[in-house]
């Protein structure tokens, strides 16, 4: 290539009008440094196409399973958590407002069971307002007329039914007692320190006091959702 | 498409690719990551590659693309804001290799970097170059010749600095 003719091609170049057949031979030029560096061979990706294949498998083994995966983990804490802790917090109300009738229940009848049938019998029919309390003077009177009947050996039968009774008498308080413990621990529900007895009414409250809750819980959680950033310390 | 039509017109890119995205990270390894993940995409799409004008064109465009938005994102700065220019300039005996011009490329504004880094390494097209610059082809040739004047001037002052410190020495 002529000098003139090599000059206007590098002038062409630097005006950047050259095609790329005419940079190709000023890249061929020997001695020119920058032409040459040019040409320099350019650096390669160590990659082939083999490595790009098993890469390849690799996220096409489980696309749904991923795609499901990073959806769950893309969503916030709480949101997750959401459902479960709602269904735990329904859980764990229905299961203490269950437990406390069951036990309640379970307390009124072993309270019935612990009573003596017969007594139970004789005692029903018996009001609150007859049952007297024991009185000591009472037991005393009692205790001495059974040593005076018990010393002289020839009792009589007129004694011996006074004693009876007197005896039945001083029996009777004692059982009395358990069975008006027993109705006082009937099932009711307790609001602001009344109880209510009736089964319906205690039903209606306790329905409504679980509802207020679940509203209360309902609110809170969406108050939770508005959470950001959540830090959980353990 | 299938693995090996794959192999032959989309993956055969990957060294030009590779580079390109080097032009715009600051490590090899990130340039090697982007390629890859640019090529699972490409994979993914593979029945819509058919359609394109020039799928070279296309991947190279997702290259840079996805370089800026690694870069914004790690908040790099780019390597073009001036502390490569620095670095070449401290050297002390340079030699014209296609990496020093390259970092004198890298240190131009965007536009000329990508038009001169486009058609002096990679030999494309003024009218390719202008479909993946965005540009017209008049703008392109006005940016490559700005750009090529501008790398001439910065490596003659530091040979001429080079060829009066040699003479000096002789003299």
């Amino acid at each position: 290539m002529r000098n003139e003719e090599l000059d206007r091609l590098k002038a062409k170049y630097w005006a950047g009008e050259t095609s790329l057949q005419e940079e190709r031979r000023l890249k061929e030029l020997e001695g020119d440094g920058y032409f040459q560096s040019l040409k320099d061979s350019p650096e390669t990706m160590d990659w082939n196409f083999e490595d790009f294949s098993e890469k390849l498998e690799e996220s096409v083994v489980q696309p749904e399973e991923f795609a499901e995966k990073n959806r769950e983990t893309n969503r916030p804490i709480i949101k997750r958590l959401f459902p479960l802790l709602a269904v735990a917090a329904s859980l764990l109300i229905a299961f203490f407002v269950v437990n406390r009738f069951q036990d309640q229940e379970q307390e009124n009848r072993d309270r019935i069971a612990q009573v003596p049938t017969t007594e139970k019998e004789t005692v029903q029919p018996l009001e609150r307002e007859t049952v007297q309390p024991i009185d000591s003077e009472q037991v005393q009177q009692v205790e001495k007329e059974s040593t005076m009947q018990s010393s002289p050996k020839g009792t009589t039968k007129g004694t011996d039914t006074r004693l009876a009774n007197k005896v039945k008498q001083i029996a009777k308080p004692k059982t009395q007692a358990a069975i008006e413990e027993a109705t006082e621990e009937e099932m009711y529900v307790e609001v602001n320190g009344v109880r209510i007895y009736d089964e319906e009414k205690a039903l209606a409250v306790t329905e409504a006091a679980i509802q207020l809750a679940t509203t209360n819980l309902k609110a809170g959680m969406k108050g939770i959702e508005k959470v950001k950033y959540l830090h959980i310390e353990i | 498409m299938n693995q090996e039509t794959f192999k032959h017109t989309v993956f055969v890119h990957k060294d030009k690719l590779y580079r390109f995205a080097n032009r715009f990270l600051e490590h090899q390894e990130d340039a090697f990551d982007l390629v890859q993940e640019v090529m699972m995409k490409l994979w993914e799409m593979r029945q819509q590659l058919s359609g394109l004008h020039s799928i070279e064109g296309y991947a190279m465009n997702m290259v840079r693309n996805m370089a800026y938005n690694k870069i914004e994102r790690l908040g790099r700065q780019a390597k073009y804001l001036g502390q490569l220019q620095d670095e070449v300039q401290v050297e002390k005996y340079p030699s014209l290799t296609q990496e020093l011009v390259l970092k004198y490329i890298d240190s131009l504004p965007e536009k000329q970097r990508l038009v001169m880094y486009l058609r002096d390494i990679e030999e494309y097209e003024i009218s390719d170059i202008a479909d993946l610059t965005n540009l017209e082809e008049n703008a392109v040739r006005v940016n490559l010749s700005r750009a090529r004047n501008t790398v001439k001037e910065q490596l003659t002052k530091v040979f001429d600095y080079e060829k009066r410190r040699i003479g000096s020495i002789k003299g």
